[in-house]
């Protein structure tokens, strides 16, 4: 039982990586960054620790789906330390929509600031609105899909245990 | 336990990323591997072709140009500066990457090692230079695109084509590029104005770039008070938002053998 929610959840973020580049390629944009969505449920759901480990995996995700991203495994370490930040928001009972889009927005500002950063340090342009764009649409899929996603995790918990 | 699981998980994470930072071990097969096998879910998934992949990779541009038929779009891909006479492959879009802070910097094309795809190998859309190939897997590849901090390109400028060169990031001393756009370095004394062409100055042996592909529009130059050479901002001619049917460029085949010669001295 373990190991098929574990393959399910390393199954939900290449589904999330997929989805967003193949909507990029449709010319879909901004796209959300639907790994933070996932990292940041986990996070809340289990705790800073569970959200390091689901962060990681969702980050090498990111770096290993093609087209990928570089250098490898940066993405891990970022998405890592943003589910180490959503995580430590974890409280018991029902997960209320403002405090999850607070939570992602402030996961998603981790991510997309060790890029903004990495990207002035090499004076690369910058666009601050399409940064802030993408983070707010990010928020808001993160207050819709992260009860989601935690309400089913907690169906799966009750059906295991009882 | 798991404690110390993580702590090695990052441990292990953070010594790739050093390594692939320094490239001290060339880390092109774990991508290769990732590729073979998510490439055909993005194939699958990713925007369609216009007719049969197989006809397509096997035969020569002309026969795609007739068995396509898709119109505008291709003829005016094949009809860009630069290809003349020259093979190329036709790929289609497959997948954008994650958007950097200023737009997407890699995108996954539908054609591989199998279609004849090398590692740098320019890829060219109907208006200018996209970027190059980075890696290949059998059924895809990876193109770094223009505009990237880790591109850069060798330029001629103007009617005169004064060398230059073309990056992500600013020339030392220069402001940094506005989004949207890319830095210009002149390389040798001359003159640039906004408005004057850039094109590609072309690699040995055409790799990873060709000669005479348009590359953008010269938007600004700076004063360059003190500088040996201008500096300035280009805007590049391919929209990397909007990117559909492009050409992967292949080192053209010699037919005539460079004639051998022997000197006979001076006498």
């Amino acid at each position: 039982m373990g190991g098929v929610v574990l393959a399910a959840r390393g199954l939900a973020l290449v589904a999330a990586v997929l989805l967003a580049v193949t909507l990029g390629a449709r010319h879909l944009a901004p796209v959300p960054d639907l790994v933070v969505v996932l990292v940041v449920a986990w996070a809340l759901l289990r705790g800073p620790s569970a959200g390091m480990v689901a962060g990681l995996a969702g980050g090498w995700v990111v770096d290993l789906v093609p087209p990928g991203a570089e250098p490898l495994g940066a993405h891990a370490l970022t998405y890592a330390a943003a589910g180490l930040l959503a995580g430590r928001f974890r409280h018991a009972g029902p997960v209320a929509a403002p405090r999850v889009a607070v939570v992602t927005l402030g996961a998603t500002l981790v991510v997309q600031g060790v890029d903004v950063v990495r990207a002035l340090a090499v004076s690369a342009p910058v666009d601050l609105v399409d940064v802030a764009v993408r983070s707010l649409l990010t928020a808001t899929v993160g207050a819709v899909v992260v009860p989601l996603v935690v309400g089913a995790e907690r169906a799966v918990v009750r059906r295991r245990y009882g | 336990m798991r404690r110390r699981l993580l702590l090695t998980a990052l441990a292990v994470t953070s010594l790739v990323v050093l390594v692939d930072l320094s490239g001290a071990v060339d880390l092109g097969p774990v991508r290769a591997s990732a590729a073979t096998v998510l490439g055909p879910l993005e194939r699958l998934v990713g925007p369609a072709r216009d007719e049969g992949r197989a006809a397509e990779l096997s035969a020569t541009v002309d026969a795609m140009l007739g068995e396509r038929g898709d119109g505008g779009q291709l003829d005016a891909l094949l009809a860009a500066p630069g290809l003349d006479g020259t093979p190329v492959v036709i790929a289609q879009v497959v997948a954008v990457g994650r958007s950097g802070p200023a737009g997407p910097e890699r995108v996954t094309i539908d054609a591989g090692s199998r279609d004849g795809i090398e590692v740098d190998r320019a890829v060219v859309a109907a208006e200018g230079l996209v970027g190059r190939v980075v890696s290949v897997a059998p059924w895809t590849s990876d193109v770094l695109l223009l505009g990237g901090p880790d591109v850069a390109v060798g330029v001629r400028v103007g009617a005169d084509g004064v060398l230059g060169e073309v990056s992500g990031s600013a020339a030392a001393g220069a402001p940094a590029p506005e989004p949207g756009s890319v830095s210009l370095a002149l390389v040798e004394r001359g003159a640039m104005a906004p408005g004057d062409d850039v094109v590609t100055l072309g690699s040995v042996d055409g790799r990873p770039y060709v000669p005479g592909v348009r590359i953008g529009t010269v938007s600004d130059v700076d004063p360059g008070v003190g500088r040996l050479a201008a500096t300035g901002r280009v805007v590049p001619a391919v929209d990397p938002t909007s990117l559909d049917v492009v050409a992967v460029v292949l080192p053209p085949a010699r037919t005539t053998p460079r004639p051998a010669v022997t000197p006979s001295g001076a006498g």
